[in-house]
């Protein structure tokens, strides 16, 4: 894996957890729990599909692997970040709180990652089949 | 199976397999809240991938213009059918502001996710 490479996915992890972070930062300004809930899920989920589309769009193989490696590093990026920002006092969060009201919206991430690798790995497949 | 046919059935799936998830777990709603909005995102987006997935399968071409269809065909299906549910009285019944806030708006997901997967397969 080459050292551009790398730095596209941890760049692209970061920015997974920069927008979804600034959105739900104004929505809970807002003080509505419901706008929140919407506002996290949808931000990470939309987010997780475009920089997993720019991603995808460059490789040409092992698609699944791709996905997996995505899913693991945007995770652990994400959660990385958060905690720093709970540590510092930027997040009123405790940390009880967040691991169980913010990081399982975080799954939707190696949902969509993944499933984008093994649709590719299909799609792949039926058009080799078909040219085949 | 004619392709407007399964793309409907599929909008139908899309709306269904969610609000099935939603029966089973509306207790956590109370108890454990945030966990219920972590779930109901995650199995709408797998939902959305699988079926968007067996969708775009049987196409030669213009899969990013059919993703896009798709989308906004399975979101207007999902929100028609809740509305039906939601809006007249009825254990369920909210108003249209609520349902558009608690549950309307998360399915714009699914127009994103079909998009994304249709512009994926029109690349290879």
């Amino acid at each position: 894996m080459d050292f551009k490479k790398i730095l596209e996915i941890i760049g692209f992890g970061f920015i997974v957890w920069l927008i979804p972070t600034i959105v739900t930062y104004f929505a809970s300004d807002a003080g509505s729990v419901q706008l929140y809930d919407f506002t996290a899920s949808v931000a990470i989920g939309g987010s997780a599909v475009v920089l997993s589309y720019i991603y995808f769009k460059d490789i040409t193989s092992h698609f699944v692997r791709e996905g997996v490696i995505l899913a693991i590093v945007w995770v652990l990026i994400t959660i990385v970040l958060d905690v720093v920002l709970i540590y510092l006092g930027i997040s009123k969060t405790s940390l009880i709180e967040y691991a169980v009201t913010i990081v399982p919206l975080y799954v939707i991430i190696p949902a969509i990652t993944i499933g984008f690798g093994l649709y590719l790995d299909q799609m792949v497949a039926n058009v080799s089949i078909y040219e085949g | 199976m004619n392709k407007n046919l399964k793309l409907v059935l599929f909008g139908f799936l899309v709306w269904l397999i969610p609000f099935l998830v939603s029966f089973v777990v509306f207790p956590l709603k109370e108890t454990m809240r945030p966990l219920f909005e972590s779930i109901m995102p995650l199995v709408l987006t797998v939902t959305v991938i699988v079926l968007a997935y067996y969708y775009l399968k049987d196409l030669d071409a213009d899969f990013a213009k059919e993703g896009i269809i798709a989308g906004v065909v399975w979101f207007i299906i999902s929100i028609i059918i809740d509305l039906a549910l939601f809006l007249p009285a009825s254990p369920m019944q909210m108003s249209f502001a609520d349902y558009i806030m608690d549950i309307g708006l998360t399915y714009v997901m699914i127009p994103v996710i079909t998009t994304g997967m249709g512009y994926l397969a029109q690349n290879l």
